[in-house]
């Protein structure tokens, strides 16, 4: 009984990266940068109604990415974050767009610094929903 | 025809009426309410992989011979504990856990969980773990300058009352740890069975044997009694869940006991009942009322019991019932619901009380005098053999 919910995987994504814009935290000028797609794939599990755990999965294109992210899911929006508590709030937010599959990667430096408080590297680009190949 | 449908009119009538008092027959026990919290006790560890993979790089080293034994590591484990005990606040959401290392002192931690189903409830936590640590030999530890984050995600399956843990790392899972308990929850009724389990019992002779119902101990590990302010507990002897008896002991001489009173039951008799409604919520004073037998059936014709319009309530579950002279007419048992019937309960009669205690090799005592009691020795009496019974 505990394997079939445990491991019961509720939505799986297909991503592409094609934006990837950085923000220079000392003249704050935005460089904007447009990507050959690079894929990824996003595994979501609904842990409790409205909240999810979420595992990133690079792929050649995209190298390591950071994962694991909680957040919440409603019927228009997934709000994720990887958080460094101890690194004050240094990390991602990941929000998707689930009625057009955008989605926007906010990577952050220590939050609580005033000047660091806008994302330093956004990613941007868009995810479909699949069924596992294999 | 006309009296092939009275015939049908009067079955019709009848099932109803079954079915109506099917539901609406309530046992005086105090338990069966719907879950609010919600107990597992005695956790066993039946999946270990963390430990399990530590263990064997141990006993390659001090044994390479020996096949590594999953049962013997589960074993070892388990035996470090004296217990592990989880409590569920449903209403607050709040998880009580519970662990008593031996020779350690105990562990308590609180933390919050959701519900994910009916039957699932879930920790999801975020915490950091050093990336790349290296071991340092002057401070013993192992330590570093960057650290990753990673979730823990437990899961508490309450059909099986399990405990999952998994760990998750950059896009990997590792199912860490489950624990399997025994829980006070029933998942078909939504309702848990030890919550407040309380009810009367009575002594019968001076050795420390005592009769109550079945469904008072049935599912609990330890029952105790109070008896005058201390607590003891008790041996469960025999039961008989047809009669609904449950036969005990306890290591003490009683100030007295309830003997068996000879004579058959009578309609329109007094009889007086001793117990603990709705167990020491109310108070932790004996309740003594006295009624009369209404009927020498009980419910369903069932000739094994008499039905009395005596006011018991939830707890006098296993209460005495005497006449006059303080002799044992019958056991509180059941009732009717309060909601729509008056003065209809059921008492298990004491010759299916003498029969069943004979069958466990115990002479039921009778009292040879016939004089009557005044009030004030009845009212002694039923204090000195009658006590509080509760699921430990």
């Amino acid at each position: 009984m505990w394997c079939n919910v445990g491991f019961a995987v509720d939505i799986n994504l297909y991503c592409a990266t094609t934006n990837m814009n950085t923000r220079d935290v000392t003249t704050k000028e935005v460089e904007y940068k447009e990507l050959r797609p690079s894929h990824f794939t996003v595994t979501i599990e609904i842990t409790s109604p409205g909240k999810v755990l979420t595992r990133l999965k690079g792929s050649a294109e995209t190298g390591y990415m950071w994962s694991p992210y909680i957040g919440t899911i409603d019927d228009n929006i997934i709000r994720l974050n990887h958080k460094h508590s101890k690194l004050k709030e240094r990390g991602t937010d990941f929000i998707i767009d689930r009625i057009s599959g955008m989605f926007t990667m906010n990577s952050h430096l220590d939050i609580d610094r005033e000047d660091y408080k806008k994302w330093w590297m956004q990613k941007t680009g868009t995810c479909t929903s699949i069924k596992k190949q294999i | 025809m006309v009296d092939a449908k009275n015939r049908n009119m009067h079955k019709y009538k009848k099932t109803n009426l079954v079915l109506v008092l099917t539901v609406l027959i309530t046992v005086f026990f105090q338990g069966f309410v719907k879950a609010e919290i919600i107990k597992w006790t005695d956790c066993k560890i039946i999946k270990d992989t963390w430990g399990e993979s530590i263990w064997k790089v141990v006993q390659e080293k001090q044994n390479p011979n020996k096949p590594f034994d999953e049962q013997e590591y589960l074993k070892y484990e388990n035996e470090r504990y004296e217990y592990i005990n989880r409590t569920f606040d449903i209403d607050k959401k709040i998880l009580t856990y519970e662990r008593k290392e031996k020779d350690e002192d105990l562990y308590i931690n609180k933390s919050n969980f959701e519900i994910k189903d009916e039957n699932t409830f879930t920790i999801v936590e975020q915490y950091e773990y050093l990336s790349n640590p290296k071991y340092n030999t002057e401070t013993k530890k192992f330590e570093s300058d960057e650290t990753n984050v990673g979730v823990k995600y437990i899961i508490y399956n309450l059909i099986d009352s399990t405990m999952t843990y998994f760990d998750y790392r950059g896009s990997g899972r590792t199912l860490e740890r489950i624990q399997k308990c025994k829980s006070n929850y029933s998942p078909s009724t939504g309702e848990t069975n030890d919550i407040a389990s309380s009810g009367t019992a009575f002594f019968i002779n001076n050795r420390g044997n005592l009769i109550t119902n079945n469904h008072v101990v049935e599912g609990c590990e330890l029952s105790k009694i109070n008896y005058f302010d201390k607590e003891y507990e008790t041996n469960l002897i025999s039961t008989d869940k047809t009669l609904d008896l449950a036969l005990l002991k306890v290591d003490l001489k009683p100030r007295a006991f309830i003997s068996f009173s000879k004579k058959e039951p009578k309609k329109r008799q007094l009889v007086i009942v001793a117990g603990y409604p709705l167990g020491e919520y109310l108070s932790d004073d004996l309740k003594i009322n006295e009624g009369k037998i209404s009927s020498l059936k009980g419910f369903e014709n069932n000739s094994n019991e008499i039905t009395v319009d005596l006011a018991i309530n939830p707890g006098n579950s296993g209460g005495p019932i005497v006449d006059g002279k303080g002799q044992l007419v019958a056991v509180a048992v059941a009732g009717m619901s309060k909601e729509v019937t008056e003065g209809i309960s059921f008492g298990i009669k004491s010759s299916a009380v003498t029969n069943f205690l004979k069958t466990n090799k115990i002479i039921p005592e009778t009292n040879l005098t016939s004089f009557s009691m005044n009030d004030e020795k009845v009212n002694q009496l039923l204090e000195e053999s009658t006590v509080y019974i509760f699921c430990e």
